[in-house]
């Protein structure tokens, strides 16, 4: 029995077990930084194994819970829409979840084998090994957006061509006779002066002193392209079912076993039938009289919205009035007579438009198509489309304002349009004490998983000079870097559709007996069998490995120049460039993949697909046609946002496709028109600190309500050409709300460490 | 002849296992019962418990998942998955206990669940305008897209049928059966530790609204358990109508392997492996605190001379009263959870719901003992809560919970 002592030992005993271990074991979790700041030494594949060594869980991480888990299956439901265009993509090896990958992967083999410097294959094995992964997950990871860009472009086309379009649109009233230029021609008052006719996007207002009391008519039209080789069973009867009704389908598409059914489900279909990609059957198995309304070729009346200064007015409001207009000619087959036409739409606001204002009107409308696929069920919307205009009186109240050409098309403030990446850059004067400066905030595509693998990478190479990028785990480049020079540089996007992908859709295309089959059937079935064996291929150098290379080979901005003008693109980039010596320069790109001849001249020059351009107004190529820089407000400040400024007709004409005609950036970019806002807004906020931009002011000019991305912002950054100092904030979305840190570049690399 | 608790008598000399068992303490397992030398007890207890929400960091109540927001690739957000999920716990506790001596026993437990229910309760908060589709995503429109990526929609989950806990083995020490002095005074204190069994089952890795039967998913009690406790009767001064006791406590848990979770079910939410690593280890935070508990009895009711005490209504009168009420509150502090994996940020996504807090939790119990009347048969209701005082970084659970023990005497 226990001892008296020994019960008082024991007891004394746990309760110092306990006090001790509540002690102990009170200290809580922390959240693991976001943000790594990774030092690279030695050869390019010694720095991609300590690349992929020191952050293979988060290199894991970003490929799986982005690209496996959202942007692959995301893009794998594209495929129903792309396989009956391109047939090879409905291929069995693309089934399965397979398309997007094997896409994704073949595109960037092909850039791999074709375009990529060994030094950058040797880093991409390093990583590889690094991380204990595959080396087709790095490689897939590092070219992916090239793919993606390019291939998002196609897909946009191919909706787009099938989407309702703004036809016209026309001031009713006294526009020719009110003794004004309003549409900026160089004619008064002459007959059609209120009318834009065909309707084309604008960077600027469509008509200035506009009456009041008038109405606008917009006309807005659909296509029906027929000639889908395959057909969602959905659209046939009974409608919104999978199964098809027996007297539906053609006795050759049906098992005989099942041809006594009345309902049938795939499973009683042939092979022949169900050679598309479920859950679509071959267009040709398909009697007639149950196909009429796959694509009715209608504007939908009830879907009309118009928003003029943020103010929505639907088609169930007395501003708006809709009419379907006569149709000239015999009609399509394959429409529904009772809705097909142009759709008239008349609009006149409560009281008129306001007086002596800048006002601006967008534009919404979707068709009749029952789309089932890609889910959720929806029908075709259009491109929001945009106009501003003033009214009477504007002009006299501003003192300015006089052409439609000196009001730019900004627009209002809209919640739902999200910003797009921007950048800019600064020096002299509008500074505060003179010295350059470069910033950038980088939108494109965060999920909600991106901004958690954030590193800063500064590579110390065996030979050439250092430099450090704002990246992410597993990634060899950046939107933006500086090397020990000073040399700076951010990227933009700016969509084109004058990019591999698309050449090379052209280039099967205008083969002889291809472009011979495309004009005997002008529609979706002939553009399928002339790229019968075309696949997307990006061709060119990743984007982010011209900033690297733009950092490796140069210490001003001519040789960055340079270094672009060289280098294949792979999709429409805008870069800014920045030195120490306070030189800047913008560069539009696109592939220029009608110009192979591009980028070959002894010296950087101005051609199809490269565009350049700096804040110095005495050289010509600096100004538009009305003699205003592109760019610049002065002599010292540069921006550039998501759109083409100076090659804004980034694609060539190639009127022969018709229908399937590339049409340049602004009739088709989804980024176009929230681009535009954003660089009339940042161009203000230039302004309104002009003189005064030190880092503090860039990065409350980087804060601005208006040019911040909340969805989808990845880094932002202000860097110091001249100090070698990159103030980075990333890690959080956006990436704005955080505080800037600053890392001295030359001190990182004298220490070696990452730690100045 | 009775035995009474504070009175040393073998066993064998009792005239009934009965009045050995109960004799003279208000009927409820108290801190420093045992059992008699040679006696059983089995206990057999129906517990139905309910979880829908927990104490947050803050020591806020919210719902046990956070809200999810959901975004298109580049293409905004399309909304926010709120569920406010609730589970359904339905488990058979089969206790039995012998005594070795009469200070000392030996207890066993084998939890089995009978069933558990996880409903989802899913809603939708809308997010930005979608312009490829001409409106915001809808839940229906978000969850068709989510299926067209090979993501189903959670629906409720049953499992766990018929499926083991984990198996509690515990030795409950009663130091002060020797010290005359301090029973004399009414107090008596006791040393008890609890083993764990693993026989208890993982959650399946790959549904999104499973939970397993082990101690540690139950969060009922440690690993290894050490409780010191004292209680005190008011025999003389009220006749036995009020004990009042207080335990001290430290719980603790092993660690734990998981595998992690491949996304074969719920490709989208559940694809893990890859960068968590294909086993993870999870240190379940130690539990360490103080209960204090007081039971009344507001009835004594008649002591009738049965078989069960051959005859003796003197006998009978030890026994327990017919209806005994107790409530008993307990501290519990938790300390830090910890989860390695391959990624220290899937670990944090965990952890942070489980960082240092503390559960207050609220028995209150009602037995109704039929001893008295010749019935060998205690029922108990027992209903227990996190819910009326708040906690901090736990589940606020309630049970309910029915019970019977019947004592046994074999030789």
């Amino acid at each position: 029995m226990p001892t008296t002592t020994s019960r008082n030992s024991i007891l004394a005993l746990l309760l110092s077990v306990t006090i001790l271990n509540t002690l102990v074991g009170c200290s809580a979790s922390e959240r693991p930084p976001n943000v790594h700041i990774v030092v690279l030494k030695g050869d390019p594949y010694e720095r991609g194994f300590q690349h992929g060594q020191q952050l293979s869980a988060h290199i894991r991480s970003l490929y799986t819970k982005l690209l496996a888990s959202s942007i692959m299956p995301f893009l794998n439901r594209e495929q129903l829409n792309i396989a009956p265009v391109l047939p090879v993509y409905g291929q069995p090896e693309y089934r399965d979840g397979q398309f997007s990958y094997r896409m994704l992967l073949e595109s960037g083999q092909y850039l791999y084998d074709n375009y990529m410097p060994e030094s950058y294959r040797q880093e991409l094995k390093g990583i590889a090994d690094g991380a204990g992964m595959e080396f087709d997950q790095i490689l897939i990871l590092n070219t992916f957006v090239d793919t993606m860009l390019g291939f998002r472009a196609i897909v946009l086309f191919i909706q787009g061509i099938q989407d309702p379009f703004v036809s016209s649109i026309a001031f009713e009233g006294q526009l020719d006779s009110d003794s004004y230029d309003n549409d900026g021609d160089g004619q008064t008052d002459e007959q059609d002066e209120g009318v834009l006719d065909p309707y084309q996007p604008l960077t600027h207002a469509a008509f200035v002193e506009v009456p009041t009391d008038t109405s606008v008519r917009i006309v807005i039209e659909d296509v029906n392209l027929p000639g889908l080789a395959c057909l969602d069973p959905r659209n046939a009867f009974p409608k919104g079912r999978m199964e098809i009704e027996r007297r539906c389908l053609i006795d050759e598409c049906i098992l005989p076993s099942c041809r006594s059914k009345t309902l049938l489900d795939r499973d009683c279909l042939t092979e022949e039938a169900q050679s598309c990609i479920e859950p679509r059957l071959s267009s040709g198995c398909f009697k007639e009289d149950c196909l009429d309304l796959t694509d009715p070729g209608c504007v939908n009346p009830e879907s009309v919205r118009l928003i003029l200064d943020g103010q929505v007015f639907d088609a169930t409001s007395d501003a708006v009035q809709t009419k379907l207009l006569p149709v000239e000619g015999d009609l399509p087959p394959d429409v529904d007579p009772n809705c097909y036409g142009p759709l008239e739409v008349l609009f006149r606001p409560p009281g008129g438009f306001r007086p002596a204002s800048l006002l601006s009107l967008v534009i919404q409308a979707g068709d009749q198509s029952p789309i089932y696929s890609p889910e959720p069920y929806h029908n075709r919307f259009m491109r929001d489309e945009r106009i501003v205009f003033t009214s009477a009186g504007y002009a006299a109240s501003e003192g300015t304002a006089e052409f439609p050409y000196q009001v730019p098309n900004r627009g209002v403030w809209d919640p739902s349009a999200r910003p797009p990446s921007l950048a800019f850059a600064v020096r002299g004067g509008a500074t505060l004490d003179g010295s350059p400066l470069l910033a950038e905030h980088f939108a494109l595509l965060d999920s909600d998983i991106v901004h958690q693998h954030s590193v800063l990478f500064l590579h110390i190479p065996d030979q050439g000079p250092a430099y450090a990028f704002l990246s992410w785990a597993g990634l060899v480049w950046g939107f933006s870097g500086m090397n020990d020079q000073g040399l700076t540089y951010a990227i933009n996007y700016s969509d084109s559709l004058d990019n591999p992908l698309t050449g090379g859709i052209l280039a099967s295309v205008f083969e002889p007996e291809h472009l011979a089959e495309l004009i005997k059937n002008p529609n979706l079935l002939g553009l399928s069998r002339a790229l019968a064996d075309t696949h997307l291929y990006a061709t060119g150098l990743p984007i982010g490995i011209i900033g690297r290379e733009i950092l490796a080979h140069g210490a001003g901005v001519d040789s960055g120049i340079e270094t672009i003008y060289r280098a294949g693109r792979t999709y429409g980039w805008n870069f800014l460039l920045a030195d120490a010596q306070g030189n800047l320069a913008a560069v539009e790109t696109d592939a220029a993949s009608q110009f192979p001849e591009t980028g070959s001249a002894p010296e950087p020059a101005q051609e199809d697909g490269f565009s350049f351009y700096t804040p110095d107004t005495g050289d010509p190529q600096n100004l538009d046609t009305y003699g205003r820089p592109w760019a610049s407000l002065g002599p010292d400040d540069l921006r550039i946002c998501a759109h083409f400024q100076k090659a804004a007709d980034d694609m060539p004409e190639l009127n022969l496709l018709g229908p399937f005609k590339p049409e340049s950036q602004r009739f088709w970019s989804a980024n176009y028109y929230r681009s535009l806002r954003a660089f009339y807004v940042l161009g203000d906020e230039i302004s309104s600190h002009m003189g005064n931009i030190d880092v503090d002011g860039a990065i409350g000019i980087l804060r601005t309500p208006d040019l911040v991305d909340t969805r989808d912002s990845m880094n932002a950054c202000v860097y110091q050409p001249a100090d070698k100092i990159i103030n980075w904030a990333m890690g959080e979305v956006p990436a704005t709300d955080l505080t800037f840190e600053p890392f001295d570049l030359e001190a990182a690399i004298q220490a070696g460490d990452g730690n100045p | 002849m009775s035995c009474k608790r504070h009175s040393p008598c073998p066993a064998w000399q009792c005239p009934a296992m009965l009045v050995i068992l109960l004799a003279a303490a208000p009927a409820g397992a108290g801190f420093t019962e045992t059992l008699p030398k040679d006696t059983f007890m089995l206990d057999e207890t129906f517990v139905f418990s309910w979880i829908d929400s927990i104490w947050d960091n803050q020591g806020n109540q919210a719902p046990l998942i956070e809200p999810v927001v959901r975004y298109e690739p580049g293409g905004g957000k399309q909304g926010v998955i709120h569920a406010r999920p609730v589970a359904n716990y339905y488990i058979i506790i089969n206790q039995l206990q012998y005594g070795l001596l009469d200070e000392l026993s030996l207890g066993l437990g084998i939890p089995v669940v009978i069933k558990t229910r996880v409903t989802p309760n899913l809603s939708w908060e809308t997010g930005d305008y979608q312009r490829q589709i001409g409106r915001p995503y809808s839940e229906q429109d978000f969850w068709d897209w989510a299926a067209s990526m090979g993501q189903p929609k959670p629906t409720t989950w049953v499992g766990n049928l018929g499926t083991l806990s984990d198996m509690v083995i515990g030795l409950r020490y009663r130091f002060t059966h020797r010290m005359p002095k301090m029973r004399s005074l009414g107090l008596h204190a006791a040393l008890s530790a609890y083993g764990m069994i693993p026989t208890g089952k993982h959650a399946d890795p790959e549904e999104i609204m499973s939970i397993g039967t082990t101690l540690w998913d139950l969060h009922t009690q440690g690993d290894l358990a050490f409780h010191l406790s004292i209680e005190k009767d008011f025999e003389r001064e009220l006749d036995g109508r009020l004990s009042i006791g207080l335990d001290v406590f430290y719980e603790a848990f092993f660690t734990r392997t998981l595998t992690s979770a491949t996304g074969k079910k719920h490709p989208l939410l559940l694809n893990q492996r890859p960068y968590v690593g294909e086993h993870y280890q999870v240190k379940p935070g130690d539990f360490s605190g103080v209960a204090l508990e007081i039971t009344g009895v507001p009835y004594r009711g008649p002591a009738l001379a049965t078989w069960l005490t051959k005859g003796s209504a003197e006998a009978a009168e030890a026994l327990p009263p017919i209806v005994s009420v107790s409530v008993r509150y307990r501290f519990v502090h938790l300390q830090q959870t910890d989860w390695r994996s391959d990624f220290e940020l899937w670990d944090w996504d965990h952890e942070k719901f489980w960082r240092p807090g503390y559960k207050n939790i609220l028995d209150f119990k009602l037995t109704l003992s039929l001893l008295r009347l010749g019935v060998p048969a205690q029922i108990y209701a027992g209903y227990s809560t996190l819910n009326l005082i708040p906690g901090k970084n736990c589940r606020s659970a309630e049970n309910l919970s029915v019970g019977l023990r019947v004592p046994l005497k074999i030789w």
